[in-house]
This record gives C-alpha cells, structure tokens and sequence, in this order.
C-alpha cells in the first residue's frame, strides 16, 4: 500500500491540530481542588454526625409514643363502647323478662311454644320463627308490658343435729330487688 | 504517642508506631476496607477516602461546569452525599466509580439551573498564556490566537461532545470510567471524543487556521 505525501502530510498537520485541541482541553479541566475541600467534607461530616445520628433515635422514639397513644385512645373508646352494649344488654336482660313472663304471660309475648308446631316445617321454618320470636317489640307495644313482680325467695331452717358441735349456720333471707336500667 | 486516625486502630496492628509508618499503613487499606470503617461511622475512613478521589471529583465537576467554584461546590456536595449513602453502596462497583457517578449527576443537575448557565456564559477560568518576549514573540502570539480559538471551538461544542472530550484529557478516567460515569456504552465515549476532535478542526479551518483539507 502506498503512502500519498500530500495524504501523509494532512494526517501530520490533523494530529499536530488534535495535539493542540486534546493540550486545550486538558488545560481547561487542570488544576487540584483547595485544601479546603476535604477539611469543609470533614467538618461537615463532623458535624452532621452528632446530630444525624440522634435525630432517627429521637424520630422513632416520639413515633412510638404517638403510636402507643393512639393506640391506648383506641383501646379505650373500644372499651367504652363494650361497657355500653354490656348495659345495653343489661338493659335487653331486664326488660326481656317482661317479654316472656313464665308466670304471667302478657299480650306481647310472642314466642310460641316449639312443641305445638309439627315436626315436619323444617329447621328452616324453626329458624325463622326464633328470628321472630326475639324481635324487638315495637315502642308502642312496649307500654303494654306489664313490670316484672319479683317475689322474694324464703328460705327454711333446716334442723341439725347440734349434739356433734357444729353450730348451724344462719341464712338470712335474700332480698332481691329488679334490675333498673340507667 | 503517635497520632492513628480511628480506623487505623481497628483495622491496622502497627509494630512501630511512628506516624510516617501510619501513614504508609493508610496507603494499604483499600478502599473497600475504608468503605466498610466508614459505613461504621468511622470519619476518619471516610476522610481518607476524600483525599484519595478529591482531585478525580473535582475534575469531573470542572469538566461539567467549568467554572471552578462551582466544581468545589459540586465536589463537596457529591462526598457529603456519597457520605450518608454509604448503607446503599452495595460494591458492585468501585467506590471511585461510584463516587464520580454521584459527582456528574450533581454536576449536570448544577448545570441545568439558569444561575450556573449564565456564569458559564462568560468564563474566566480560561486565560491564554502570556507571549512570550523576544524573537519569537509573533508565532508565540499566533499561538495564543490559535490556543484561544481552540477554547472557543471547545465551548462552542455541544455538551455530549465537550464532555466526553474533557473527561478524556483531564487524564483521572480511563474510556470505561467516561461511559459508565456517562452511562453510555463505550463505543460511544471514543466516538464523541473523535467527533469533538474534528468539529473542533472544523471550525479552525473555517477561520483559516488550519487547512480546510
């Protein structure tokens, strides 16, 4: 392959030219960073640390008292609404008696006896019946039912045989009074 | 009692201990060693790995920026950020490599900001060499003609060309440093440099510098 002198001359001048462009270059990016650089990184890092360090600790620390109070604020307002469905179930219990009175059946009682249907209506009609059996009475029929009389128990002496030392234990009368809804 | 930084006493045993062999015990530690002092909360690690890659950093950000404060600026910024990543280094790469990533990320992202375009605008930095006095004082000024249209030439780059060729002559990167820096294959790199090369070329023989052929 032969070498043109023009051609080889080009290529001469083109690489002293991108000797001069590639020195040009270099001169523009020359140079160290101050001293200054790695003492400013230092003292930053210095002084970042004592208080970076802390910051998460102090963070989650505040994060696990919020969480704990939000939490104990649940807890309670939970346990409030227990205490009340526990009232109100103690205020059901209460007035269900009046529903069903085993003595004195009043006009509101609903439930039929299961013995007086035929065997043959099914679990599902057996179902069904119960669910109306404890449905609320309605606000006017409530009116109608009659207060609850509780008669006291009464209690007997039993007689005991004191020739053996045992003292009789004495037994005073239950005094049982209704449950009155707040 | 010789002064041993804080990662030298956990990790070096020093059998005479002056402070020009702790010193040379630094020079040992490789910087993965310091990654992982520094990663304890070692400064002292850290700090060694700073003076180890400032000048790389610094050029990187001088390359992108070229202006020199602003190149101290991003070079302060990137090893502060590098300094609270270190949990997210996973040393897939070369902390240098890393760490030069970070460097041009922040650096374009100074570039890209309005301030720092208008400072660029009018450089400084750049200075033509006095000519010098004496019999050869006409090609000495013909020079520094020449040097200034080349700057000018640089300038007038677009930045994917200016950088790649920057970067190449600072002289702190290898090719394959530029791409992954970049995040361009490395195919690319040598082809933007050569580019640059004759845009550069380009524009001095349309002033009549150098031969249009």
């Amino acid at each position: 392959m032969r070498n043109d002198p023009s051609d080889l001359s080009g290529r001469r001048e083109s690489n002293g030219i991108d000797a001069l462009i590639d020195a040009a270059a270099r001169r523009l990016v020359a140079g160290e960073p101050s001293s200054s650089l790695r003492t400013s990184v230092r003292d930053r890092i210095e002084r970042r640390r004592p208080v970076w360090l802390p910051v998460p600790a102090w963070g989650a620390a505040f994060a696990i008292v919020i969480a704990a109070l939000i939490a104990g604020r649940t807890l309670l307002d939970r346990s409030g609404d227990s205490e009340s469905v526990q009232q109100d179930n103690q205020r059901a219990a209460v007035s269900l008696p009046a529903v069903q009175p085993p003595v004195n059946p009043g006009p509101a009682a609903r439930v039929r006896p299961a013995a007086s249907q035929p065997a043959r209506t099914g679990a599902r009609q057996s179902s069904r019946r119960l669910a109306d059996a404890i449905t609320p009475p309605p606000a006017e029929e409530e009116s109608l039912i009659p207060p609850l009389a509780i008669v006291p128990l009464t209690t007997t002496q039993i007689a005991v045989d004191t020739s053996s030392g045992v003292t009789p234990i004495e037994i005073e009368p239950l005094q049982i009074e209704p449950l009155l809804g707040q | 009692m010789p002064v041993v930084s804080g990662f030298s006493r956990t990790l070096l045993i020093l059998p005479d201990p002056t402070i020009a062999e702790a010193r040379r015990s630094i020079e040992r530690v490789t910087d993965e060693e310091l990654v992982l002092l520094a990663r304890q909360g070692d400064p002292d690690a850290f700090d060694q790995l700073v003076a180890r890659h400032q000048s790389a950093v610094y050029r990187a950000a001088l390359a992108a920026l070229r202006v020199r404060e602003d190149a101290e600026e991003v070079a302060q910024d990137a090893f502060i950020r590098a300094w609270r990543a270190l949990d997210r280094f996973r040393g897939e790469s070369s902390f240098r490599t890393w760490i030069l990533r970070i460097t041009w990320n922040r650096a374009i992202s100074k570039r890209r900001g309005l301030a720092g375009w208008f400072r660029r605008a009018t450089p400084i930095d750049d200075v033509a060499e006095p000519a010098a006095a004496g019999d050869g004082q006409h090609a000495a000024v013909q020079n520094a003609e020449l040097h200034a249209q080349i700057v000018t030439a640089i300038h007038a780059l677009s930045p994917k060309l200016r950088d790649a060729l920057l970067l190449a002559q600072s002289g702190d990167y290898q090719y394959d440093e530029i791409a992954r820096m970049l995040g361009v294959p490395l195919g690319t790199v040598k082809w933007r440099i050569s580019e640059a090369r004759r845009k550069v070329r380009e524009t001095l023989a349309t002033l009549g510098y150098v031969d249009a052929k």
